[in-house]
């Protein structure tokens, strides 16, 4: 584990709230960035992720060191996550517009170099992040653990509690059905 | 789709663009609305932890003040008879048995003076004290004589507070 991230949970265990705040910072884009995908709106976000901080501050003391932090994290964001999807009986998404937004224009940062190469890759990934919420739930959440927040397959097991094999079958059944709905969009 | 990001392998070119997924920042004033909640959450989590406290701090202070209590007594007299039945007077700084009685076990008086108008048969253990035996007074055992410190004034007033362990202090003070 990442000595910085060992000495802010030791610190926060011991009642140091300002490590506990540290470590929030450290987290909360990825944490909010990956409830974000999984839910849609960044209302429900929010609150999922200070609901996913306040249950790490309730369960620091459980929390075993020797064990990587980020799994530990994750696992509690992907059961609100899912716990939160299956109370929800329908999907709206109120950021539909997402990446169409002048304020979303942060996302173009360090992509490709030209004019024309932006564009273009902003409409694919505009068309991804679509085809990624049409996607079941359990499926977008393996391909958002494995390529947006670079987790090997054994976290990614740890997280979602599954073996490594229904990871890797998950994977892959995750993206032939993200293609086929890029494909519905002509990518 | 774009040939400059979309081509040879689809999946490759799947991979590529969910890494490179932007980064969506947590909403500002995150960090300080979660931690303006923290302390309902901490009071939900674990109530038993204030008692845990409370209790630490109790036997601290059972800890600390008992001895500082005996110590800061001042010259109080104590007086303490093995002898369940004994009838002792205890009377300002005056421990009396008095005539006719017999007192049938140990006996400890601490900065006192102890009078022995009856009969005592067993050890009489004096620590800053005096003894008087009087005309008609009897001991029928050993007088010992304790240093007059502030560990022998502790036990005497551990006995007096009902916190004696009593194979312990009798070993202590004999």
């Amino acid at each position: 584990m990442d000595l910085v991230v060992a000495s802010l949970i030791k610190r926060a265990k011991r009642g140091e709230v300002s490590a506990f705040a540290e470590l929030v910072d450290t987290y909360k884009d990825k944490i909010y960035a990956f409830l974000y995908r999984m839910t849609g709106n960044r209302e429900d976000a929010d609150d999922l992720a200070q609901e996913v901080f306040i249950r790490v501050y309730s369960n620091l003391h459980t929390f075993d060191q020797d064990m990587r932090f980020s799994p530990w994290l994750y696992r509690i964001a992907q059961n609100l996550a899912i716990d939160f999807l299956r109370k929800r009986k329908k999907t709206v998404y109120l950021d539909d517009q997402m990446g169409q937004d002048n304020d979303m224009s942060w996302q173009l940062e360090s992509q490709a170099p030209g004019p024309e190469d932006v564009t273009q890759f902003h409409d694919f990934q505009t068309a991804l992040e679509t085809a990624l919420r049409e996607l079941a739930p359990m499926y977008r959440m393996v391909l958002l653990l494995r390529f947006a927040h670079d987790m090997s397959y054994e976290d990614i097991a740890k997280v979602t509690e599954l073996p490594i094999t229904t990871v890797k079958t998950r994977l892959h059944r995750a993206r032939e059905s993200l293609r086929q709905a890029l494909a519905k969009q002509g990518y | 789709m774009s040939s400059n990001h979309y081509c040879g392998s689809k999946y490759e070119q799947l991979e590529e663009g969910l890494t490179s997924l932007p980064d969506i920042p947590a909403p500002i004033g995150f960090t300080a609305a979660l931690l303006a909640r923290l302390p309902q959450a901490h009071k939900r989590q674990a109530p038993f932890q204030r008692w845990r406290t409370a209790g630490a701090v109790a036997a601290l202070l059972l800890l600390l003040g008992s001895p500082l209590y005996v110590l800061t007594d001042g010259a109080r007299p104590m007086v303490e008879s093995t002898d369940p039945h004994a009838a002792i007077e205890l009377q300002g700084n005056s421990v009396t048995v008095r005539v006719g009685e017999v007192l049938r076990g140990d006996l400890r008086v601490y900065n006192a003076e102890l009078r022995v108008q009856g009969r005592i048969e067993g050890t009489v253990y004096l620590a800053a004290s005096n003894l008087v035996i009087e005309p008609l007074g009897e001991v029928v055992g050993e007088v010992r004589v304790l240093p007059h410190s502030w560990l022998t004034r502790l036990r005497f007033g551990l006995v007096q507070m009902g916190l004696e362990v009593r194979s312990y202090v009798r070993g202590a003070l004999r």
